[in-house]
């Protein structure tokens, strides 16, 4: 896994990690996930396992990007994601799920959550989705 | 991990014999999962069970994957009904090393379906499938990535083991199909119900015929147009009607084989020339004709017929123009 870049050799000014919240219900799915995050070199500032308390931790913590898995036990991620999007615009969202509709896709992109990534053990393309909403929701 | 899963798991080498099966394998099969590794296949499944199912297990050892929904009988002698998946396990060369079992038993959904006579039990059963849905992917799919994720995790910490690989691919894959699943579950909350009808069908002549069916379906049947659908029901019709004029009927399997091309429906049995004339079926005959498909029968000399009727897939919007006349009554099988 890539590290984030810290900035070449001589260069003066130091990259922040991007700050990441990880909303997901399944406990051993948010811990690796969590670990994945950060074996790549984001900064995983806050974990939630519902919609609620997802909704709590990025009000708090004002993360560059939020993760948020689509089948949440009170609600629908996509539904998370509509309150957020007017409630904390500067955040990136991406819908994680292991099964979520063409409907539900279109819906997502429509509200501007920034991708919808199928959950993959290869963790590849959630981690491109990550880095790319990160640098779009930096100034 | 993967014993904690509701959903039977396992997975064979080339020369079919077990490497590994999860608790659920275990209890399906009656068998002490530990006990199992090193097992011959069929002597796992048992005579019945292995004939069955050979030919999907001889093509994901071919490298072609199979899903298929089957019904069957388990070691506590339980009718279930089962979605199940036949997944090979490549080589980095791409060569096949084995393959992976998984089976998903789906009898209640189905019992809910069989149920499903008014518009109200129709409302019940959308919400009942999306129950279901929600369960498959928060039980098992779910499950089963997290015990991706660690077993993902463990191998970054030691040298790649090539079993651990294979198995994680494999693992991948087994998520890839569950949400296509869990997908085709929740996009056809509007299914017509067809593979209900054909099921009740079946289990009618096998309970006149005092025999276990086993019925199998491939493909997605909801993607079979309405009336192509009609005419499926008439041809199983004539086809049961057929093997109930066979003597010392001990065996009844039904394959329904649908793909964007074609639909295949093949109903066999073993038993024996009865007392009546065998049937010329003329409306399955007419019904081929119309839809440029074909019907043939094949006999076997020691006991035992093979009738399938197999016909293109019509562009849905043109199909009523083939209205099925159905060779028998349909309106008293809705009961």
């Amino acid at each position: 896994m890539d590290e984030e870049s810290a900035g070449g050799p001589g260069t003066a000014t130091i990259t922040r990690p991007a700050r990441v919240v990880l909303v997901e219900d399944h406990p051993a799915v948010r811990e690796q996930l969590t670990a994945l995050l950060r074996a790549a070199g984001l900064d995983v500032v806050a974990v939630a396992g519902d919609l609620r308390g997802g909704h709590d931790a990025v009000r708090t913590a004002r993360p560059e990007v939020a993760v948020v898995d689509n089948r949440l036990p009170d609600g629908r991620g996509i539904d998370l994601c509509a309150l957020l999007a007017r409630e904390a615009p500067e955040v990136a969202l991406i819908v994680h799920s292991g099964a979520v509709t063409d409907a539900e896709t279109e819906r997502a992109l429509a509200l501007g959550v920034a991708a919808v990534v199928p959950k993959s053990l290869r963790g590849s393309e959630l981690l491109a989705a990550v880095r790319h909403a990160a640098g779009r929701s930096r100034p | 991990m993967l014993d904690r899963l509701p959903a039977i798991v396992a997975t064979w080498d080339t020369d079919e014999r077990c490497r590994y099966a999860n608790a659920a394998c275990g209890r399906w099969l009656g068998l002490d999962p530990a006990a199992m590794v090193g097992m011959p296949l069929g002597e796992a499944l048992g005579a019945q069970l292995y004939a069955v199912n050979r030919e999907d297990i001889a093509a994901a050892l071919a490298g072609r994957p199979r899903t298929l929904d089957r019904v069957v009988v388990n070691a506590a002698g339980h009718r279930r009904t089962c979605q199940a998946g036949y997944v090979p396990l490549l080589a980095d060369d791409g060569g096949v090393t084995g393959l992976l079992v998984h089976v998903t038993d789906i009898t209640e959904r189905l019992e809910r379906e069989l149920g499903n006579q008014d518009a109200l039990a129709r409302e019940a059963l959308r919400a009942e499938r999306h129950r279901i849905a929600e369960d498959v992917h928060d039980v098992v799919l779910q499950d089963l990535f997290a015990a991706g994720l660690e077993l993902r995790a463990g191998m970054a910490e030691a040298p790649p083991n090539p079993l651990a690989l294979r198995a994680l691919e494999a693992i991948d894959d087994a998520v890839t199909e569950l949400r296509s699943t869990i997908l085709a579950i929740e996009e056809d909350l509007a299914g017509d119900g067809l593979a209900a009808v054909l099921h009740r069908l079946v289990e009618q002549a096998a309970n006149d015929l005092g025999v276990v069916p086993v019925l199998t379906w491939r493909g997605r049947l909801d993607a079979v147009p309405p009336a192509l659908g009609r005419t499926l029901v008439a041809v199983l019709v004539e086809a049961l009607a057929a093997v109930t004029r066979h003597a010392r009927v001990g065996r009844l399997a039904v394959e329904l084989a649908c793909s964007p091309q074609e639909v295949t429906l093949t109903v066999s049995d073993d038993g024996a020339p009865g007392e009546l004339p065998a049937p010329d079926l003329v409306g399955m005959r007419r019904l081929a004709g119309l839809r440029g498909g074909e019907v043939s029968v094949t006999t076997d000399p020691r006991g035992g017929t093979t009738t399938s009727f197999r016909t293109p897939v019509p562009d849905d919007a043109t199909d009523d123009a083939v209205a099925p006349t159905p060779h028998a009554d349909l309106t008293g099988l809705r009961r």
